[in-house]
Formats: structure tokens, sequence, C-alpha cells
């Protein structure tokens, strides 16, 4: 899926233009269904759920002189992310991880997010994966 | 110093809770923006095609991740105005001289997919409704948190006027189709008025 302009944090989007298994989509779909305590029981159940060798990829230092960062656009090296123009699965599965999981560290330091907040992160984190997983 | 270095460098130079809760906040706004975009593609797809329950499947998603939006919306921009001006604005403005913190470049394409998905339900008067329903609740969270802590700046808006902003589309998106008052104008284009 062609997606342009949107950016994603650049430590993820040199991950491997992956699909995801049929496998992987059901298990990644139960697992984001069951019940979890917060954003970060959630996240990190997913996370179990893909399996370490999907972190495991290149790709993850910090951006250098050459990364693909768009240079037209300051703003990207502020925000540490680029412009991708392929989707992938798993690309964007990561993605998606990255960010709820730097969310949930957030909530974790500070009690301004309700309960219900969190709760409509965790929802988002399971109507996004069912997207990934064709349902 | 120059390119990552010189970022990398404001980063540490102003590291603060408010300045990583607004990187932070900002990465999770884009994948969630990007998300938003895949849902309306979907919708838009699922209708050509004919399949009435995808279109009301993806409806509910898209649902879920506007809301999704709207936390992020209130998270990134979760700190004082001291804060925002002394901890945010000093750092952005250092990393580009026209930062208004109405930047709307980001959020672009996922407008364009909004009015392009918009278009292509014409006719479908119940759909069209529930997303500028869900979509409204999102954009006018990012209006009142822009409002809350640049009141008084020079605006994105007036940027875009006076024409010396150097990528429009976004700009133009949320001037001419979306905001302020974009829920009434979601469905018109400029030449249309």
């Amino acid at each position: 899926m062609n997606l342009r302009h949107l950016a994603i944090p650049s430590v993820v989007a040199s991950a491997p233009k992956l699909e995801l298994s049929e496998n992987q989509k059901r298990e990644l779909l139960r697992v984001a269904r069951m019940p979890h305590g917060n954003l970060a029981a959630a996240v990190d159940a997913v996370k179990n759920a893909l399996g370490i060798e999907a972190f495991d990829v290149p790709g993850e230092e910090a951006p250098s002189a050459t990364s693909r960062l768009d240079t037209s656009d300051l703003y990207d090296w502020f925000f540490l992310v680029e412009r991708v123009e392929i989707d992938s699965d798993l690309c964007g599965v990561r993605a998606v991880l990255h960010v709820l999981s730097g969310y949930a560290d957030l909530i974790a330091k500070k009690s301004n997010v309700t309960d219900v907040e969190e709760a409509v992160l965790v929802e988002a984190l399971q109507a996004i994966l069912e997207n990934y997983g064709g349902q | 110093m120059e390119g990552p270095a010189y970022y990398d460098s404001l980063r540490q130079r102003y590291a603060s809770p408010a300045l990583e809760t607004w990187i932070v906040g900002h990465q999770g706004l884009f994948v969630l923006c990007r998300e938003v975009h895949r849902s309306l593609l979907i919708i838009k797809t699922a209708n050509e095609a004919g399949d009435a329950g995808r279109v009301a499947q993806q409806l509910g998603r898209l649902a879920a991740i506007t809301r999704a939006c709207s936390v992020a919306f209130k998270f990134t921009g979760n700190m004082t105005k001291r804060d925002y001006k002394r901890k945010v604005v000093a750092p952005m403005v250092k990393a580009h001289p026209k930062f208004t913190g109405m930047w709307a470049r980001d959020h672009s394409a996922m407008l364009q997919q909004l009015h392009e998905t918009f278009r292509a339900l014409k006719g479908y008067e119940s759909e069209r409704a529930n997303i500028k329903l869900v979509t409204s609740v999102m954009v006018k969270q990012h209006e009142r948190i822009c409002e809350r802590l640049t009141h008084g700046r020079p605006s994105l808006n007036a940027q875009a006027r006076r024409g010396d902003i150097p990528q429009e589309d976004g700009y133009l998106q949320l001037r001419n189709r979306y905001g302020p008052r974009h829920v009434r104008f979601i469905d018109r284009r400029p030449e249309d008025s």
C-alpha cells in the first residue's frame, strides 16, 4: 500500500519490507483481542507474539548523514522520523508498536492520562492490527 | 555542525519532559495519521468493489483510530505554555526558523485521502456523515491544542496567505477544505465556492 509523505520513526523505517504470514496475523489478532490491564501490557503481549526476530533487524542505529531521511524537511531529523513510500506489514506493525510503547512509557511517568484515554489507545491497537490482519 | 548531529545536539541541549512528550507524541501522531489514511483508503476501495460489509467494518476501525488520534493530540500538547515556549518552541525554531506550532504538512496526506474517500462515497450519505463525525472530533482536538499553545502567535493560515511557506499543500488543505470550520466544508473543493 502506497502511503506518501506520512512519516514513521526512523528506527523502524528501514525494517525489511516483509509481509506477515497468515499465522502471524492470526496470532497477533488473537493476542491483541485478549483483555490487557494497560497499554504497556497490550504492547508487550503483541511484541512477544510477533517474536524477537521481528525486532532483530538492521536499521536500528541512529540516523547518519547518509541515512534515507528526507533532508528537504528539517523536522524529520528533529523528530527522528522517515517518510516511506513502500509499506509492509512488518514495517507498519513495528511502527505502531514502537510509538505505542513510547506512549506507554510516558503514561507510566505521568498521571494526566485517564484510564479511558489509555483504553482508547489499546482499542486503537486492536483496530490497527485487524487491518493488518486483513479481517 | 550540521545534519543529524545538529538536531541531536538540539534535542540534548533542550532535553526535558516537555520536549520528550512533544517528540514521542508526534511520532505517535504520524503513525496514527498513517493508519487513518490506511483506513480511509480501504473504505474507498471497498466501496468501489461494492463490499458494503467491509466498508461498515472499516468505519468502526476508523472511529477507533481517530479516537486514538484525539488522545494523541491531547497527549502531545500536554504541557504548560511556559514549558512549550521554553522547551519546545526554542529548539523547534532552531530546527526551522518558520516554526509556528501549527505545522500541517505531516497531516496533509491523511487530509487528502479524507477528501478523496469522501468524494468516492458520493451518494452514500450515511457513510459520509459517519466519516465527517469521527474525523471532526480528531481535527477539533488538534485545533484546541493549537489554539491553547499558540494563541496570539503568527498562525499557519496567516503564513499561507502571505505565501511564505515552503510546503503549501498541507496548509492549503487545512485552510481551504478542513479548517477551522472544516466540518461544514469537508465535501467542497475550492473551485466549488
